[in-house]
């Protein structure tokens, strides 16, 4: 366990030399942070144009909380980076689990939606007339960094089967986070949908967590928030398992059919 | 023993995808080969000859289709674990490094993935990067380095986890004179830390100088293993004469091939007699710098493999 959590350290230590190396917190701010705030006004817009408070509330704080779901899937790019960069036969070859060190490498990713997500959260429901329960809305961001995780293990699996075929990262990129906007309540209720595609969304990251959220935010029951937050927690970790076992194979079938080489 | 490989053999299908249905190929054709520990051996042959894909399967990064391969007494396919403990990889190249990351960052996430604790990797990072004349560098970017200094970060990675057996796929890609010179001393000191290296090269004077042993792969079969001056015996009854001068002498009986390199002409010949007539005819046109000399482990490589072996 310590030399995971050590490869987990210098993971996160050396993505986050790379990440800022081409990102100061100005760049981020001025690029990044504001893309995904005109975004989350965008679809807040819409809500207003609809006419209606409820639309907005339901709108903006879905995608609030979806931005943290874009920052966590680029660790798919990240890892399939690792293919090209060349550091997967070394990866592989070496003593430590190469699960541990795939994420350690987007770990700095997830801070940055963490940060992104809260921000948002922070400066735009006043903006939009948005009330929000004070003091205990702080924990809201508490409740976004566990969907965020979810969402970091639901990339990463993806990142394990896309793996095999690099060239398609981008497209998995936004394939797996337009999924989650579309599917799993940011801006259409999951009781829109058909009861099988309703099964499907019980099983991907964010369904859970935003509705513990808005269950939060509401002032529902505790236990309901408890609840959904619980899953959430839950199905984070079957993605999670399903990634180890995904890596796994990947290297297991790069191993038999030659497809790890070295320097590429 | 450091490698034992027994009658390893290795096959890929052509094609891509994740089923290809192209024909099979046979890198590895039922090769054996063994290693002793402490022992600096090359492995040479053309592109293709099978010498990375033995590489590959020695670091656990690829299984053979049949066979066995062990290193320091471990399977490669059962206890690739304990393997990969103790195996060091570093290979020719930019690639494999990431370029955002200093040569000192380099080496401590390296180290992380090797298992060694924090202080200790410190330590090694630093002897690693003084020893390899990285010190002045290590907190510089890897994507601001020559190519030769990225070649260092390669050694110095290959060498954080303190592995006993070291495999070495053309590193000295890209080197500069210098920087091979100063590799090859360094392949000296490893040896005499009592680790095992494994190199495969195409340059036979980089393989002539460190190498205690060498073994000939084409075709995925090994056509002879022996040290340099071993394999230098096998040229049959050839002999070489070697002179400063820029004179024709195909046309002299029993000169089979001439090479002119950096100004000096070398004449392969069927025997002493032909060797001798050159060395008659060079005299009496006034050359002064005429030797007889022993055939060299590319002379021998071209017999045995050709002059395809040649084309890198």
């Amino acid at each position: 366990m310590r030399d995971q959590l050590r490869v987990l350290k210098h993971g996160l230590i050396a993505s986050w030399t790379m990440y800022s190396a081409f990102q100061t917190w100005k760049t981020w701010t001025f690029t990044w942070l504001s893309r995904l705030l005109i975004q989350a006004c965008f679809y807040a817009l819409i809500g207003r144009m609809l006419g209606s408070q409820q639309q907005v509330d339901y709108l903006l704080i879905g995608n609030v909380v979806a931005i943290m779901a874009i920052d966590a899937t680029v660790v798919i790019l990240l890892t399939v980076g690792e293919r090209q960069s060349g550091t997967l036969a070394l990866m592989v070859a070496a003593p430590s689990t190469h699960l541990t060190a795939y994420l350690g490498r987007g770990l700095v990713n997830l801070g940055s939606g963490v940060a992104a997500s809260t921000t948002a959260f922070l400066v735009l429901p006043p903006l939009f007339g948005v009330r929000l329960p004070w003091p205990s809305a702080a924990v809201v961001p508490l409740m976004i960094f566990v969907v965020g995780l979810s969402c970091y293990c639901y990339g990463t699996c993806v990142a394990s089967f896309v793996l095999g075929f690099p060239s398609a990262r981008w497209l998995a990129l936004n394939l797996s986070y337009l999924v989650l906007m579309t599917f799993c309540g940011v801006n259409v209720p999951t009781s829109f949908w058909p009861d099988w595609l309703r099964a499907v969304t019980s099983v991907l990251p964010m369904t859970h967590g935003l509705a513990a959220i808005r269950a939060f935010i509401a002032e529902g029951q505790a236990s309901t928030v408890l609840v959904q937050l619980g899953l959430e927690v839950c199905v984070g970790v079957a993605w999670f398992a399903v990634a180890a076992v995904s890596f796994d194979r990947m290297v297991r079938r790069g191993r038999r059919d030659g497809t790890i080489e070295f320097g590429g | 023993m450091s490698v034992r490989v027994q009658n390893l053999t290795r096959t890929f299908r052509k094609g891509k995808g994740w089923r290809p249905k192209g024909d099979e190929v046979t890198a590895l054709d039922g090769l054996t080969l063994d290693v002793p520990t402490n022992e600096v051996h090359g492995l040479l042959g053309p592109n293709g000859a099978g010498k990375t894909t033995l590489c590959k399967i020695l670091s656990t990064i690829l299984l053979p289709t049949s066979g066995s391969a062990e290193v320091l007494g471990h399977d490669v396919v059962a206890d690739a674990a304990q393997v990969r403990q103790h195996v060091g990889i570093v290979f020719g190249g930019e690639r494999g490094l990431y370029g955002k990351l200093t040569a000192r960052q380099t080496l401590r996430y390296w180290a992380s993935l090797h298992k060694i604790p924090d202080a200790r990797a410190k330590v090694r990072a630093g002897e690693l990067l003084a020893r390899l004349g990285l010190t002045d560098k290590a907190d510089d970017l890897v994507e601001t380095f020559s190519r030769g200094m990225k070649q260092r970060v390669h050694l110095a990675r290959g060498l954080i986890g303190d592995p006993k057996l070291i495999l070495f796929d053309e590193p000295t890609t890209g080197m500069d004179p210098v920087a091979a010179r100063d590799f090859r001393k360094l392949i000296g000191e490893l040896r005499d830390e009592g680790r095992t290296i494994l190199i495969t090269t195409h340059d036979m004077d980089e393989a002539e100088e460190v190498c205690d042993r060498v073994t000939l792969i084409d075709k995925g079969r090994v056509l002879a293993t022996e040290s340099p001056r071993g394999l230098a015996a096998m040229s049959g009854l050839h002999r070489w004469v070697e002179a400063e001068t820029s004179l024709d002498v195909t046309a002299i009986p029993g000169v089979v091939d001439t090479e002119t390199r950096n100004g000096v002409l070398r004449v392969k010949t069927t025997d002493d007699q032909a060797a001798r007539a050159v060395l008659d005819f060079l005299l009496d046109h006034g050359v002064r710098s005429v030797h007889a000399v022993p055939p060299r482990l590319e002379d021998v490589y071209l017999d045995l493999i050709g002059r395809r072996g040649m084309e890198v």
